[in-house]
């Protein structure tokens, strides 16, 4: 392993990972640093998983513009990388005749940003789309879609990492020093040396604008809560439905998103937090989603309910200013060689593969590197037994025994799967790591019956059990072997147990 | 000097709350007890309370990490920790057979620790 | 290459009321039966209760959990019952065509009879929705049990119950006989969900605390539970101003199972919205003729024992059903009346004597359960204490059947 890099990306989110693999197509050396145990823990993996078209946002801002360009980019990625994506459309639902005008200006934008169709739906073709939506009138955008948020941001970095670029794990950036080609960045793994830095920190970014000598952004952290509804009623909807957007409001309003593995997202709430890791959820909040999704959604039941999760928005706009605040993706003069991506919220998703194209453009103008030539495209994990068909699963395990063997039943996860995803290319091994790759212990019994198989697993590809973590250091599944809880060692090997 | 001490009784789902009193080794009344059968449960409760201790204890060479162990009588519930020491850092040799006897005699009790599951070896 | 075959009984699920209707449906005549679990061994959750208690309605002793399952699978292998081990039903049609995956491929299986005995999963922390954060450490009593007693990895050190579900209570024991500290346990409801024997000898025995009407109102600790903010409650409400926080490294949930019907559903199997399981009649068919379910998918079950009776009368009635081609229709409809939550079968044939079994709404004393047909009281049998913790289970004669289309089963007087 180099120390010395051509490009340092800070933050691997969606947007820090998709530039990432923009630059494995070239002849650069590149590190991620990524604070987390894993990439996608923050915002990017704890979203609504949409492809927006672009309807909400200002014609003419940057947002506009990216978003656009990424949601027509945004099918083909995911298709090479073997990543979900269904283009299933949005409803954006008018409660009564109040709300219309609104509806019209929300067309009229959308066509003005570029999204390709937008039609203007009654009642009636309302309850022909969807029969268990109540609605006066509706925006109807065919062609937005839906994805697997985190699913698409570890695809991106490991298909980075297949193809040279080195994702360090568990190494925040406490400071940034030097000049540009001679960049210095602090982590507790040692010293990275870089030509060129990308600030793709999120909710960090502001802050790691600060570390390199730029007070110009502060972020407000938004927390948006989410519930999960079970899968045997994710056929109440088939299109995203989602309200018209409260005036002056943070988010979209609470909406009710398929998810491309079949369960029903309700969510997210908006509420200016201090802490930008304060991902707690709460029982007013979860009562509130459920209420005001049950406005166009009356057959949602609250014991459908399996989990509830928060993702924290990095806003650049305060509570008091609410309103709009634009993406800010800018090389500062006065303090050049740093590419600072501040306040990427809402639609950063979609734009994430235009936001690599243009970030990428601006390294390859100042290195003019060289193609890389043995570039590999596609994924390289085990095959989603569950979204196949009979015939190909057949195939699959006629070749492969460890497709025949189903670890996590709730959602049809099989061992060749468990395996792939603890082998992952960048050195992942939280009990969550495997869960965002495998999609095991996501279903109805979150883990109580996989868990254990999938802890066996672990161990016997070498984990030590007393190492065995759910999100990171600290966050241990066991504090010792059951024998060893009166003895105070580890019955197996005698030796002593950690301290905990 | 008689005392008196309340004992719910468990031989079936009415679990009354038994009202004692007793003197030395003897019950001299009970209330609250809507049957006779709470009193040979409450007497063993009061002058002889047992229990069966079920635990497990870590195989050597096994193709399971444990084996699941039983007293094959009740021992005195107040030696049921020190029977748990006194297993403490114990190890079996794989194969174990349902119905084998780990501990003859544990701690003295004269109830033997047998094992309640086959362990073959690895 | 999907492979190919028939059975005349096919079982899903291995644990002790698969194992007990795949034995009984072979005694009783069918040709083959084939038992599919999806675990490297019979005996479903058993395996995991070390502790003892079972068997004492079949047997008149008390075994261990791993002894009373080695008793059905010596009884499924004299019977010659054919077992796929790490073997999983991927699907069941309506017409009873099972589809099978394991390491020796994808097979399907067209079976004359189908016994559903899939058995429940453990309510974990999302459904009940516990606010706070989101660390390592809360687990469910299952699971807990499953590493501790089957892996031989302990969770934790210092832990708190949530909700006295008998899997609870016994882990209380369990962990405190191996070391570690049960700071309490919490009960939202103004009883206990388990079973008194439980109470007295899991948590009186090791002076552990019951807390009830009481609940987690948060969970502390960003990497690993650090403690929980206990609350009482007034119905399902915190009341303000009674919390506490208590230390802890370990969070516990045993609050409710759930049984696991997604097969079912698939075979167009009708579900009983209480019990969460198949509607049956007294021969444990369920709607779709030629498929039976029994022990914990059809309803949650105190005991093993009457899972395992229960489970007799399915393979019994699966294995007639073969033979015959259908069984008696069963005509006569059973009635929920006051005081109960739901009474199981729903409805029955009159040609059998049949054991009811039934769950109370709240805890009552000196009550009777009330059995009746157009006012004319069938049976009437007192009880001195009602729990929703224990199954109450009651026999009706053969003759009580006669001249009646419909019962009315209800706590009475």
């Amino acid at each position: 392993m180099t120390d010395k890099f051509d490009v340092a990306i800070i933050g691997g989110g969606v947007v820090g990972c998709a530039i990432a693999r923009a630059l494995s197509r070239f002849q650069l050396d590149v590190v991620v640093l990524e604070r987390d145990v894993d990439v996608a823990r923050g915002t990017s993996g704890k979203n609504s998983g949409v492809a927006h078209t672009g309807i909400n946002v200002p014609t003419g801002s940057l947002k506009a513009k990216l978003n656009v360009h990424g949601a027509a980019m945004f099918e083909s990625l995911c298709r090479e990388l073997d990543v979900p994506y269904k283009q299933v459309g949005k409803l954006i639902v008018a409660l009564d005749e109040s709300q219309v005008p609104d509806l019209e200006s929300m067309q009229a934008r959308g066509l003005a940003n570029g999204v390709p169709v937008l039609d203007i739906i009654d009642a009636d073709e309302i309850k022909r789309l969807e029969p268990n939506i109540t609605g006066y009138a509706a925006v109807h955008a065919p062609t937005a879609a839906i994805t697997c948020p985190y699913s698409l941001t570890i695809a991106l970095a490991e298909s980075a990492a297949e193809n040279g670029v080195e994702v360090m794990l568990e190494s925040p950036v406490t400071a940034i020093s030097g000049e540009p080609g001679d960049f210095t960045l602090t982590t507790p793994k040692g010293a990275i040396n870089a030509a060129l830095i990308i600030n793709s920190a999120g909710l960090a970014s502001g802050e790691v604008a600060r570390m390199a000598g730029v007070e110009r952004w502060r972020i407000f952290p938004c927390r948006g809560e989410y519930v999960i509804l079970d899968k045997s009623v994710g056929d109440m909807i088939t299109r995203m439905v989602y309200p018209v957007p409260p005036k002056g409001g943070a988010g979209l309003g609470i909406h009710i998103t398929p998810t491309v593995d079949g369960n029903i997202l309700l969510g997210p709430s908006t509420d200016y937090i201090e802490d930008p890791e304060d991902v707690d959820t709460t029982v007013d909040v979860r009562k509130q989603l459920l209420k005001e999704a049950s406005e166009f959604l009356p057959t949602i039941n609250p014991r459908d309910v399996i989990t509830a999760y928060s993702g924290v928005r990095p806003k650049l706009t305060s509570a008091s200013e609410g309103g709009f605040g634009d993406f800010v993706i800018e090389e500062v003069p006065e303090r050049p060689g740093i590419m600072h991506l501040v306040g990427i919220e809402s639609p950063g998703l979609t734009a994430a593969p235009a936001i690599a194209e243009m970030v990428a453009g601006w390294v390859t103008d100042k290195l003019s590197p060289a193609v890389r030539p043995d570039f590999k495209e596609g994924a390289h994990t085990a095959k989603r037994f569950r979204e196949q068909s009979r015939e190909v699963q057949t195939s699959l395990v006629d070749n492969d025994p460890d497709y025949g063997r189903v670890i996590c039943r709730c959602e049809l996860v099989t061992r060749r799967e468990i395996l792939s995803a603890i082998e992952n290319r960048l050195g992942a091994r939280s009990i969550n790591s495997i869960k965002y790759r495998s999609r095991s212990m996501m279903g109805r019994c979150q883990g109580g019956f996989c868990g254990p198989r999938i802890v066996d697993l672990l161990i016997e590809e070498g984990v030590p059990f007393d190492e065995l973590n759910l999100k990171g250091d600290g966050s241990w599944m066991f504090f010792d072997t059951s024998k060893g809880l009166r003895e105070g060692h580890d019955s197996r090997t005698g030796e002593a147990v950690i301290e905990r | 000097m008689s005392e008196t001490t309340t004992i719910v009784c468990v031989v079936c789902p009415v679990s009354c709350a038994v009202q004692v009193e007793f003197e030395g080794n003897g019950i001299i009344r009970t209330d609250h007890n809507q049957c006779k059968l709470a009193l040979e449960y409450v007497n063993d409760e009061l002058f002889d309370p047992r229990r069966t201790l079920t635990t497990s204890l870590a195989v050597d060479g096994g193709a399971k990490p444990l084996v699941s162990v039983k007293t094959d009588h009740g021992i005195p519930k107040h030696r049921v920790m020190e029977a748990m020491q006194s297993l403490s850092g114990l190890h079996v040799q794989a194969p174990v057979h349902i119905g084998d006897v780990i501990v003859p005699n544990l701690i003295g009790t004269g109830a033997d620790l047998v094992a309640t599951r086959n362990v073959a070896a690895a | 290459m999907i492979k190919m075959r028939s059975a005349d009984v096919a079982v899903i699920g291995g644990g002790p009321a698969g194992m007990a209707a795949a034995a009984a449906a072979k005694e009783a005549g069918a040709g083959s039966v084939i038992l599919i679990e999806r675990d490297e061994e019979l005996g479903g959750v058993l395996n995991q209760c070390i502790h003892d208690g079972f068997g004492t309605k079949v047997f008149k002793e008390a075994l261990t959990g791993p002894e009373y399952a080695a008793i059905y699978a010596d009884k499924v292998r004299d019977a010659e019952v054919e077992t796929r081990l790490e073997a999983t039903v991927l699907e069941l049609t309506e017409d009873r065509v099972l589809t099978v995956l394991s390491e020796e491929g994808m097979e399907t299986i067209e079976a004359g009879a189908v016994v559903l005995a899939m058995g429940c999963r453990e309510r974990p922390r999302g459904a009940i929705g516990i606010p706070g954060s989101r660390p390592a450490g809360v687990y469910t009593a299952g699971a807990v049990q499953n590493y501790m007693n089957l892996r031989n990895l302990a969770v934790g050190r210092r832990v708190v119950i949530l909700g006295s579900g008998d899997i609870g209570l016994i882990m209380a024991r369990r962990l405190t006989l191996e070391g570690a500290e049960v700071a309490c346990v919490a009960e939202i409801l103004p009883y206990p969900s388990g079973l008194a024997r439980n109470v007295v000898q899991c948590l009186e025995d090791f002076n552990i605390p019951l807390f009830l009407n009481t609940t987690v109102a948060e969970i502390h600790g960003a990497k690993r539970v650090e403690g929980v903010t206990l609350a009482s409650v007034s119905g399902m409400d915190v009341i303000p101003g009674t919390e506490r926080f208590v230390p802890c490294d370990t969070l516990m949930l045993s609050v409710g199972l759930i049984p696991e019907n997604e097969l079912s559903r698939q075979a167009n199997v009708s579900i009983d919205r209480v019990t969460a399981g198949p509607v049956v009649d007294d021969a444990f068919q369920t709607s779709n003729p030629g498929v039976f379910a029994c022990g914990n998918v059809l309803q949650v079950h105190d005991i093993v024992d009457y899972a395992t009776m229960e489970a007799e009368i399915a393979g019994r009635s699966a294995a007639a059903y073969v033979a015959d081609g259908t069984l008696p229709e069963a005509e006569i409809q059973i009635k929920v009346g006051d005081g109960l939550r739901y009474v199981l079968p729903s409805h029955v044939s009159g040609l059998d004597a049949v054991n009811f079994t039934m769950r109370v709404t709240k805890p009552d004393q000196n009550r009777a359960i009330v059995f009746s047909s157009g006012g004319k009281v069938l049976r009437r049998l007192k009880q001195q204490a009602l729990s929703p913790a224990s199954m109450a289970r009651v026999r009706l004669g053969k003759a009580r059947f006669s001249d009646t289309r419909e019962i009315l089963v209800e706590v009475g007087d």
